[in-house]
């Protein structure tokens, strides 16, 4: 029986990203009448197969080695070119996150294969049994759709394009598996710098307001900072409010940035660029508060307002005090 | 210090939506008569690669690019930054979203340069393959560094920093490597002085050809089955209001109505 195999990459305990694509693989799985499959890799692995297997990996792939304590792409690297070549998966996936980026395209190219990076879906062709992946392209403004040559298909999945699995205890088989030799990080590390978040994480806001362009500047934030603080939401930002120095980079949203799907997107001053709109399309409400009635946002917010953010902001917060 | 910053020439991003076509039957978008220009990411590469040329004694930076004839606009573009030397890899084709054709013809050219540091952008603003620079690293067996925003020479060889989740990190490491590097405020590309710019129009492009490797250049393991414009079907509902005070109420309203506040 063929394997979908789910890359996770975390330590100890499974993230949202992992749940996502544990989700994703077991819908891949069932129409490929495949089994499920996790890699899990790490200094000491138990806690994360006895998650993974609460979630409905059946196969369990464990790499341990005390060089794999923390990760490193080269180490994670040997680990999965190992266990891919001891499980032969009929798919590799991952998040498109900091480590699904630049693991998948390395794996895929040491397995002689190609790979594709945040993909949106995936259908299987039921006579050919190839997997056709759609991943858009030019920013947002297609759709492609792709199938890659052979086994495996190496993938990253963009977050937040599949559910999180569910719990489903399945008595997993765990298999050990020894790179042949994992190569030492030929980075040193100086120093990591963590920011420190005030308040909700971006990507779990229920209400996320947004700032770009059309904001002139860093001080114009403290507004979009009060009425997000009001709401129990976060602070996002456009590229170009990033590139411009007046928020970090952490901020910004879009196909390079962070993917949201808070229930309110509030887009103030931000012409919609699709490269934004795609960090920001699976909200349940796009609000556009934009002076350019002709602005591309307003054709991809649910609600507009036409005008000055600086005229509308301020009795917005008055009136959100006095109902929350 | 041999820099080697790659750049690709694509089709306008800022196109607006409603411009942006694409060929019967042909899986891809219209140019004709569309602004080409060089790849966003790319531009943050160029200018990482100056500013460390700038911090090292006897560096120089060569700008590379895959492409047509017409791709050389991009690097005298790098040539009117001061890029010191350019270099096209001629192939016709549009690769589309098969970077693997794309890193070996990049690879090759790095062996050919005797490059030290290869930078390129995280993707590309066309077809957003996002591999180019890490499989490059594998063709050659490099380290490779993502999501970096800036280098800087360091005690013990190159100081890179590289964005996190949230936040970043410092880290070393030593020549050669790949670094794929993302935006930032500090790599926001420099503008070229007008002199400078008529002069790049006089400086002369190496050609490297592919010769050798022709024959790798078939499909490169993925097949574009289709390419669609997606139907968006939203209807922006604009908030009625005579003044701001009037608009934030309506707009309060029609949110509680929808019940996400």
């Amino acid at each position: 029986m063929s394997l979908v195999l789910t890359c996770l990459t975390d330590h100890e305990k499974l993230s949202r990203d992992s749940l996502e694509v544990l989700g994703a693989g077991k819908i891949l799985a069932a129409e490929l009448g495949a089994r499920l499959a996790a890699a899990v890799i790490g200094a000491e692995t138990g806690a994360l197969c006895a998650a993974a297997g609460e979630y409905g990996a059946s196969k369990i792939y464990s790499v341990q080695d005390d060089t794999l304590e923390q990760y490193y792409c080269e180490g994670y690297l040997a680990a999965l070119e190992a266990v891919c070549r001891e499980s032969e998966p009929a798919a590799v996936l991952f998040v498109t996150n900091t480590q699904g980026r630049e693991l998948a395209p390395r794996l895929a190219r040491r397995l002689g294969k190609a790979a594709l990076v945040d993909c949106l879906n995936f259908s299987v062709n039921r006579e050919t049994g190839c997997i056709i992946f759609t991943k858009p392209v030019f920013g947002g403004k297609a759709m492609a759709q792709a199938v890659l040559g052979g086994f495996p298909a190496v993938v990253a999945l963009r977050r937040r394009s599949f559910e999180p699995a569910q719990p489903e205890q399945v008595e997993p088989e765990i298999i050990q598996v020894k790179p042949a030799s994992i190569p030492p990080n030929p980075f040193k590390l100086i120093e990591r710098v963590e920011e420190q978040q005030a308040g909700v994480r971006l990507e779990d806001a229920r209400v996320v307001v947004s700032g770009g362009q059309g904001l002139g500047g860093p001080e114009n934030f403290a507004m979009l900072e009060e009425l997000a603080s009001l709401l129990g939401g976060a602070v996002g930002a456009s590229r170009v409010a990033v590139d411009s120095g007046w928020v970090s980079s952490s901020k910004q949203v879009g196909q390079t940035g962070k993917i949201v799907a808070p229930d309110i997107y509030l887009a103030v001053g931000i012409s919609g660029a699709c490269q934004h709109l795609a960090g920001c399309s699976g909200s349940k409400v796009i609000v556009a508060i934009n002076t350019d009635p002709e602005a591309p946002i307003f054709g991809a917010a649910r609600l507009g307002v036409v005008g000055d953010y600086r005229d509308i902001l301020p009795p917005l917060i008055e009136k959100v005090k006095e109902i929350v | 210090m041999q820099i080697m910053v790659c750049l690709k020439q694509i089709l306008d991003p800022e196109l607006p939506p409603r411009d942006f076509r694409l060929k019967q039957g042909e899986m891809a978008p219209v140019t004709e008569g569309i602004p080409l220009v060089m790849s966003s990411f790319d531009q943050n590469a160029l200018e990482v690669g100056l500013q460390l040329r700038e911090k090292m004694a006897g560096a120089t930076l060569t700008a590379v690019t895959v492409g047509p004839e017409g791709a050389s606009d991009v690097l005298r573009k790098a040539l009117a930054v001061k890029a010191d030397q350019a270099v096209r890899v001629p192939l016709e084709q549009d690769c589309k979203l098969s970077s693997r054709i794309v890193a070996v013809l990049l690879a090759n050219a790095a062996r050919q340069l005797r490059a030290d540091l290869v930078l390129c952008g995280r993707q590309a603003g066309d077809w957003d393959g996002s591999q180019v620079g890490l499989t490059l690293a594998e063709e050659l067996g490099w380290p490779c560094a993502n999501l970096v925003t800036g280098i800087e020479p360091g005690p013990g060889g190159l100081v890179l920093r590289r964005e996190l989740e949230e936040g970043y990190e410092l880290i070393e490491g030593s020549a050669p490597l790949v670094a794929v590097v993302t935006n930032h405020e500090t790599n926001v590309l420099r503008i070229a002085k007008v002199k400078d710019t008529m002069a790049a129009m006089r400086k002369k492009v190496e050609i490297f050809e592919p010769d050798g490797i022709k024959a790798d250049l078939q499909g490169g393991g993925i097949e574009l089955v289709s390419l669609e414009i997606p139907v968006k079907e939203v209807n922006c509902e604009i908030i009625p209001g005579e003044d701001g005070r009037e608009k934030a109420d309506n707009l309060i309203k029609r949110l509680l109505e929808l019940k996400v506040l």
